[in-house]
């Protein structure tokens, strides 16, 4: 799954680090979401769609067929 | 200053070091020296490793074997690693079983018990499985 993590997560000056410490996740979950390489739950999901004041759709993207 | 609730180490670890520990002290306690070295190596090797992979900085890999998970991700890997695991053991005691049918019959016993156990095992996983999704 795609998503705007890294976009968003730059745009406030935070380092994936400082981003899992927030949301209490590894720096490696951060990474491992940025890359698509791990689709987070529902739950961290949603945390991190609110933490960036936005909705879950607004923050990762289905690539369409 | 925010102080953190989470323990030095994970739960399973917490056993396992304390069981350890506590059968070297017994051994000890029955002078079987070489019993109790045999299990303290490994309980302070095991207290250590946790310790390590608790660390804020520690890679993913160092928390996944060290069994210190600390998100969603972690634990996901973790349940993939042991899924092999489990597999690969109830593999290698099908085949366990067949050559101690055919080569060491003293062992069928034995053989047959922990198949039956891995099975039972695995039929209680996949049945909360089931239940939980």
């Amino acid at each position: 799954m795609e998503s705007e993590i890294r976009v968003r997560r730059q745009a406030v000056g935070l380092s994936q680090a400082a981003l899992g410490a927030a949301l209490g996740v590894s720096r490696q979950t951060i990474n491992a979401i940025e890359t698509g390489r791990y689709d987070p739950s529902l739950v961290l999901a949603v945390r991190l769609a609110r933490y960036f004041e936005s909705t879950v759709e607004e923050v990762f993207h289905i690539a369409e067929k | 200053m925010q102080k953190s609730n989470r323990s030095p180490i994970s739960t399973t670890n917490l056993v396992l070091v304390s069981t350890l520990c506590a059968g070297a002290l017994v051994a000890a306690l029955t002078q079987n020296w070489f019993g109790a070295l045999l299990l303290l190596i490994p309980g302070i090797t095991g207290l250590g490793i946790a310790l390590y992979a608790r660390r804020p900085n520690s890679r993913d890999i160092t928390r996944i074997n060290a069994i210190e998970y600390r998100d969603e991700r972690d634990r996901d890997l973790a349940r993939q690693g042991f899924a092999t695991v489990g597999a690969a053991a109830l593999f290698l005691s099908v085949i366990e079983l067949v050559l101690a049918t055919i080569f060491f019959s003293p062992l069928l016993g034995l053989a047959t018990a922990q198949l039956l156990a891995l099975s039972f095992v695995w039929g209680i996983a996949n049945s909360n499985a089931v239940k939980r999704n």
